[in-house]
């Protein structure tokens, strides 16, 4: 009452159903993100395209099952294996392998459809506790996420097998396990968004990443080998000492509490499977608290992330438009000036671009990966001289694999300066020409590297192979090139040059472009067989490839000469789906 | 006193240049599927006009100015720029014509000059001119200091900026300029008026949308109106004025009226009584 007197004291008459409306229940708020992720992902297939695009999801689906599915099975068949022979404790490897997949599978995966920012819900009146609690729910559904629930479930269904009366307490473990490992993804992920947010901190962040994920494969590959150098020599002391080290410290983290847990409770030593249990809730409890003050000071609209970088000294940054970088100097006058232009500001964006760098260094890496990999092959009967061997063309037939990126989305990365494009005098197939360009100029110097590395590692590949490989990879690039140039103006999706983590795919042309190499490859592997089996070396192989190259070259020229006509049919959808913010 | 007499030259160009059509469009059309964006849309802007294009929101404004500039093929109509018709000479036009498109249509991913460099050799200007004239507009636009910053690290009002001295660096002879104000700053903005103003000073042409009818009645010689999608008003301000003319206008021997005056009784007559009463105006607020 005194609210309506204080109101009507003021002069304000309030009008009818101007009580205080109660904030919307923690349910209601779930129905209607529920509801806006539904419309968003109905909405996204009316545009053009969106029939392929829903396709592409169908199909995919089976894929992401089994990916799912397959680490699950795994799980459950180990985790009973080791709760069977006695080697509890030994669960602390595939709570490991769990671990790793959940936090870092999601670093690598795209997203085919729009999302939604969670964060924009601070500006309705929404309470803290809900905000959080939504900030925690939504995602659960995430391709990493649902593996490693997956996989948890399958290792108590293991467990519970293997030793009926362990259950209980085996799934109560992994069910704090679970939700440790949700709330620390949600922990980092909400951390990084912070310093992701500004673009030199989010390539910085992005090249450690990186950095660390090859390290860590190479030491893992180089660590292999050390425990395989000899069936019958020592193990080396210094992977003796580290592997203790680690042994040490995994029993303090949480893949090593929950498995001690399991362990001490199936001997029946309840006081350590309890502070075991004790040690894990309190990991579950501190990311639980780091979460909520990032989330909370976002709550306020305390959002660190939207801090501006620090000015610089202006004096400092002055200086005269001709001191730009040497890259510029490069003309390429040998070409069309408007191709030689795109080609220069290609260049320019591949060397500003860590995530492509890092795509295009990765072949010359895997060449390592195999080398070292194929060290340990003897024990199943492949003779490693035959692995080395083909060395060239694993890493040729691997720069196919991460090229369809670039080239089924080549005008992702321009944004919304593709209409430029339009505007300008110039042919869309001067454009495209000069982006093709660079990716066969990458291509010819992956080449170069990648013979190097294996003649370096191993011996160089036999002259035949290599130029059928050669032969083989042209092919296979043309023939991206040509369906890629197409695809990229019909589907194309705006990207973020920064960014490694869920860029927006065209599902269809992710569809298309694996299967078209992976039909390339079992035609090389058909190829290579028959050469074997007419005992007439690769020329056989490099000829038909050779041929199937001018075919492929012929049909890239016919394409190309027919981009302009599509430009002009798609420039509107084009320009609309790539000026997306 | 400033004299207001101009080199014999210069006044020749001029008065070339004013009897010329630099654009003009008959039925231009433009549908989305069962939505008609814009109708029958017939414009003649002279050579030398600074001509205004307004209109409210959605009426029709950016999808006839992309038409214009060759990003939005027409539904029905034609377009002929400096005498060329469009569809059958676009590169020619595209040579002719600079743009600042709505949303600017910059590399993010290039520092300014790198950027104007690529802008003046898809223009086919030669690595000298090119740099000097990248020089002089960042100069001008006082974005000469930024040269290691990516364009897409800049303000609002620098990429309006760089939008602009892009849209010129070939010396274009008719400009067109979607909201080249909006979000910019009034030094900036002073900048950008500068520039133009010294454009039409030497016979270009600058067709210009914008919502600040201060500016466009600051700078246009020429407004057009269009609502729905249909031109409803063409000519020069004065001519406007007379369009709009009321009985109560003449009552007041001062009375002068403004643009935003014309824009609201033109669109308001258009649009009829569209204005709700009291009691139906919004009661729940406040």
């Amino acid at each position: 009452m005194a609210r309506i007197e204080t109101g009507l004291a003021a002069g304000l008459e309030p009008p009818a159903g101007d009580a205080p409306r109660p904030v919307a229940s923690l349910r209601r708020h779930f129905a209607t993100i529920s509801w806006l992720r539904w419309r968003i992902f109905v909405n996204s297939l009316r545009g053009k395209g969106a029939k392929g695009e829903l396709v592409a999801k169908i199909v995919s689906y089976p894929i992401l099952a089994v990916m799912v599915l397959g680490p699950a099975i795994g799980s459950g068949i180990g985790s009973y294996y080791l709760v069977d022979k006695g080697e509890v404790s030994l669960l602390s490897i595939p709570l490991w392998i769990i671990f790793v997949l959940w936090q870092f599978i999601g670093v690598n995966t795209s997203s085919t459809g729009p999302s939604f920012d969670l964060s924009s819900l601070i500006r309705f009146p929404i309470r803290y506790r809900d905000y959080f609690l939504i900030r925690l729910s939504f995602g659960l559904m995430d391709p990493p996420t649902l593996a490693g629930i997956a996989c948890l479930i399958s290792m108590s269904l293991g467990i519970a097998i293997a030793a009926p009366g362990l259950f209980p307490w085996a799934a109560m473990a992994l069910f704090v396990y679970a939700v440790c490992n949700v709330l620390f993804s949600r922990m980092i992920y909400s951390w990084m968004e912070r310093w992701l947010a500004q673009r030199r901190t989010r390539e910085l962040f992005t090249g450690i990443i990186l950095a660390v994920s090859l390290g860590a494969q190479f030491l893992a590959q180089y660590a292999q080998r050390l425990s395989h150098s000899g069936n019958h020599a020592p193990t080396n002391p210094w992977l003796e000492k580290a592997g203790n080290a680690l042994v040490a410290i995994n029993w303090l983290l949480p893949p090593g509490l929950t498995a001690s847990s399991i362990d001490h409770f199936h001997s029946g030593d309840m006081l350590i499977a309890v502070a075991s249990l004790g040690g894990l809730l309190l990991f579950t409890l501190t990311f639980l608290v780091i979460l909520h003050l990032r989330l909370h000071a976002q709550f306020r609209g305390e959002d660190l992330s939207e801090a501006p970088a620090p000015a610089k000294a202006k004096a400092a940054a002055i200086k005269t438009v001709s001191q730009a970088p040497a890259a510029a100097a490069v003309s390429f006058s040998f070409l069309p000036a408007t191709v030689a232009g795109c080609l220069i500001k290609e260049i320019r964006y591949l060397l500003r671009s860590g995530p492509k760098l890092y795509v295009l260094i990765m072949p010359v890496f895997v060449v390592f990966l195999f080398s070292v990999r194929s060290s340990g092959m003897n024990l199943t009967g492949i003779s490693h001289h035959s692995v080395n061997g083909l060395l060239f063309s694993y890493g040729c037939a691997y720069t196919q694999l991460i090229f369809v990126a670039l080239i089924y989305n080549s005008l992702g990365g321009d944004g919304a300066g593709v209409q430029f494009y339009f505007m300008a005098p110039l042919r869309m197939r001067d454009v495209m020409l000069g982006k093709n360009l660079l990716t066969i100029g990458i291509f010819a110097i992956e080449v170069i590297l990648i013979y190097i590395a294996s003649a370096i590692i191993s011996t160089p590949a036999p002259f035949d192979l290599a130029v059928a490989t050669l032969a083989w990879s042209l092919f296979t690039l043309f023939l991206n090139m040509s369906i890629g140039n197409i695809r990229s103006i019909v589907s194309p999706k705006a990207l973020d040059p920064a960014k490694v983590r869920s860029q927006n795919v065209s599902g269809l042309n992710s569809l298309i472009s694996l299967g078209l190499v992976a039909g390339s490859v079992i035609l090389g592997i058909l190829m290579s067989m028959l050469c074997s089996y007419l005992q007439m070396g690769y020329w056989v192989a490099a000829a038909a490839f050779a041929a199937l190259t001018a075919l492929s070259f012929v049909l890239y020229i016919t394409v190309l000469g027919q981009v302009d006509g599509i430009a002009s049919r798609n420039a509107e959808s084009l320009t609309r789906e790539l000026s997306k913010t | 006193m400033r004299s207001c007499r101009l080199p014999i030259a210069e006044f020749s160009s001029i008065l070339i240049a004013a009897m010329t059509v630099a654009i003009s469009t008959s039925g231009l059309t433009r549908r989305f599927g069962d939505f008609v964006a814009v109708q029958n849309v017939n414009l003649n802007v002279a050579a030398g006009q600074f001509y205004g294009f307004l209109g409210p929101n959605g009426a029709g404004k950016s999808t006839t100015i992309k038409m214009l500039t060759g990003l939005l093929a027409p539904t029905a109509g034609s377009i002929q720029v400096l005498g060329l018709d469009f569809a059958t000479h676009a590169l020619e036009v595209k040579r002719q014509i600079g743009v600042v498109p709505e949303g600017m249509a910059l590399f993010g991913r290039l520092t300014a000059s790198e950027y104007l460099r690529f802008v003046g050799q898809m223009y086919g200007l030669d690595h000298a001119t090119t740099l000097q004239r990248s020089e002089e507009l960042l100069e001008f636009m006082n974005l000469a200091q930024e040269t290691k910053k990516l364009v897409t690290d800049f303000s609002h009002g620098m990429q309006k900026k760089l939008a602009l001295a892009a849209a010129v660096i070939h010396g274009p002879k008719i400009l067109f300029l979607d909201e080249p104000f909006e979000g910019v700053d009034a030094v900036a903005a002073g900048t950008l008026k500068q520039m133009l103003q010294g454009m039409i000073a030497r016979g270009a042409t600058i067709f210009l949308t914008s919502h600040v009818l201060e500016i466009v009645e600051r700078l246009c010689t020429h407004v057009a109106i269009i609502n729905h999608g249909e031109l409803i008003a063409d000519g020069s301000l004065e001519e406007l004025r007379a369009g709009v003319h009321t009985q109560s206008d003449s009552d007041d021997p001062h009375a002068r009226l403004t643009l935003e005056e014309i824009f609201i009784r033109v669109i308001g007559k258009e649009d009829g009584a569209a204005a709700l009463s009291p009691e139906q105006e919004l009661s729940w607020l406040g």
